[in-house]
């Protein structure tokens, strides 16, 4: 038998990984509770962060022990992932995945291990493999997004699109609903359209470049908050902030906070708490109920955030549902 | 003796060259390395496993949308509604999909053309008391109450929300060709029309007051 060197790189790196998993579930299995597993895509965005621990805080409440993992927006970490949370005995998996397409087969490992697996936010492109799919309704909250674009910015002008992640469904759904409104008005021009790939970072970086090859934009519609707020910096810094309109999406904390503040023009509430709390009360009702049909893909609605009602919203969701 | 024992080698090796070259043979036979395709049969190929939403939404439209547009509720019922509490609107009369505080509504009703602007054709409804209106949506349709105001079509039916969301798109494109360009076209005021339109409701009581149909069946009763 040979050993090459990547073999021992991987050898370690799942060695590493069922480590990490075996250290981490110890808190959960020394309470004698049952355990939830929270796999997140990537923790390095605030909004993610708060979707799962929502997630976890609700299976905390329903008497699991939760863990929160995180993807690192890499199928193969996540599959690492999967592998040791079968291994460990979770009941459940709440799971925002990686990627629509790389990400079935991770989920087909855990459902083939027994464990009901119930996705939140993003997709995955099959509908065999999830116990249900609980899914912000992009396409939809692009709609109303792209209506209040137009009439703040006008029927006519030249704008840019900072779009997500290539391939992703959220990425195309949203940048599909916005443009089955703004593509109407013939005189709305998109002039520039690059990926920043739902990073703040690269928003930033992208929106100094369009801003060299196309100065005279009046706004930019951004796939996720995160790029917006990228972009806004990004105008800041350009002294052009006030002549572009930043639109976003997702309903971050941040964002919302310049909507008040009038200096970005609007985003989406996607309810990242509704959805988690959601995913964690479906394990609970498959553990505990025994229920075995659910919707397999559950939208939950996404609603716009402007300075006119900026009021109503906050803390990653309305006010009326913080209230109930 | 010593060039015929470096003859024996030499035919070895020609033997295990031969052998090596026979294998890789049978083993591309099995295992080709690349297919010669003709550019036709490859396109077609794809295009059949393409998803074709504008033909998913046609069938959709003809074969379930418009027979079930009997199931519509009369208008004058919600308007009354909502007068009295715009919040049983959503109980009584709405669809909603999935977690949302938004609701679809599938209407029917009778009115009067009073103007034809813009913004659409706007009707006072028959038997309202006292007298409401109407707007039947004549500019660009968005959203996706063509979809799902009557919940026959769901995302679950679908292996992504791509798919289902560009059918979406295409029953608007389907309503604008066959229905609005008609309406904006062809409807006067003072006629009498008779019509079956859907709405999504985000705002209670603005999106209520008035009401803003797409329109999915129009028949004009009477011209003036």
């Amino acid at each position: 038998m040979k050993f090459t060197f990547r073999g021992a790189i991987a050898i370690v790196l799942v060695g590493a990984s069922l480590l990490g998993l075996a250290s981490c579930s110890q808190t959960g299995s020394s309470t004698g509770k049952p355990q939830i597993a929270v796999v997140i895509s990537t923790l390095n965005n605030p909004w993610f962060v708060v979707l799962g621990d929502a997630a976890k805080k609700r299976a905390e409440e329903l008497g699991y022990a939760a863990t929160v993992y995180d993807s690192k927006n890499d199928p193969a970490t996540e599959a690492a992932t999967i592998d040791g949370i079968i291994s460990r005995g979770f009941k459940a998996i709440l799971f925002n995945p990686t990627d629509s397409d790389a990400s079935i087969p991770n989920v087909r490992k855990a459902k083939a291990a027994g464990i009901p697996v119930f996705c939140i936010d993003r997709e995955i492109n099959t509908n065999d493999a999830a116990t249900s799919q609980i899914l912000s309704d992009s396409y939809a909250g692009c709609v109303k997004l792209g209506q209040y674009f137009v009439e703040q910015v006008g029927e006519k002008g030249n704008y840019a699109e900072l779009l997500g992640i290539q391939g992703d469904n959220n990425t195309k759904n949203r940048s599909d609903g916005f443009h089955s409104v703004v593509d109407q008005f013939k005189e709305l021009k998109c002039v520039d359209k690059q990926h920043a790939n739902f990073d703040r970072e690269e928003g930033a970086k992208v929106m100094s470049s369009i801003l060299q090859a196309d100065p005279d934009i009046v706004a930019v519609f951004c796939g996720n908050d995160a790029m917006a707020l990228g972009a806004y910096r990004a105008l800041l810094a350009a002294g052009k902030d006030k002549q572009v309109k930043v639109f976003g999406f997702d309903g971050a904390d941040e964002a919302v906070k310049l909507v008040g503040e009038r200096k970005i023009a609007a985003t989406a509430m996607q309810f990242p708490k509704e959805m988690a709390r959601k995913a964690a009360e479906f394990a609970d009702q498959w553990l505990k109920e025994g229920k075995r049909y659910f919707e397999q893909k559950m939208l939950v609605g996404v609603e716009l955030v402007t300075p006119e009602n900026v009021s109503g919203y906050g803390d990653y969701g309305s006010k009326e549902e913080a209230s109930k | 003796m010593v060039a015929l024992s470096k003859i024996v080698p030499t035919r070895r090796r020609a033997l295990i060259i031969v052998l090596w070259l026979l294998a890789i043979a049978i083993f591309t036979w099995f295992f080709p390395l690349f297919h010669i395709v003709r550019r036709a049969e490859k396109r077609s190929q794809s295009k059949s496993s393409e998803f074709d939403a504008r033909a998913v939404a046609e069938q959709f439209w003809t074969q379930r949308l418009l027979p079930a547009l009997g199931q519509a509720t009369d208008v004058s019922e919600v308007l009354s509604a909502a007068r009295s509490d715009p919040k049983q609107v959503r109980t009584r009369f709405g669809r909603t999909v999935g977690l949302s505080r938004s609701y679809f509504l599938l209407l029917s009703g009778k009115g009067t053309v009073t103007t034809v602007d813009k913004a659409g054709v706007n009707l006072t409804i028959d038997a309202s008391a006292p007298s409401e209106s109407v707007i039947l949506r004549t500019g660009p349709i968005f959203g996706s109450a063509v979809r799902d105001a009557t919940g026959l079509l769901e995302a679950s039916s679908f292996p992504n929300s791509r798919q289902f969301n560009d059918v979406a798109a295409e029953l608007n494109n389907i309503v604008q060709q066959s229905v609005t360009a008609k309406l904006r076209d062809e409807v006067q005021p003072g006629q009498r029309i008779e019509f079956v339109g859907c709405a999504e409701v985000q705002n209670e009581p603005g999106d209520l007051n008035p009401i803003k149909l797409v329109p999915l069946s129009v028949k004009v009763t009477s011209r003036d």
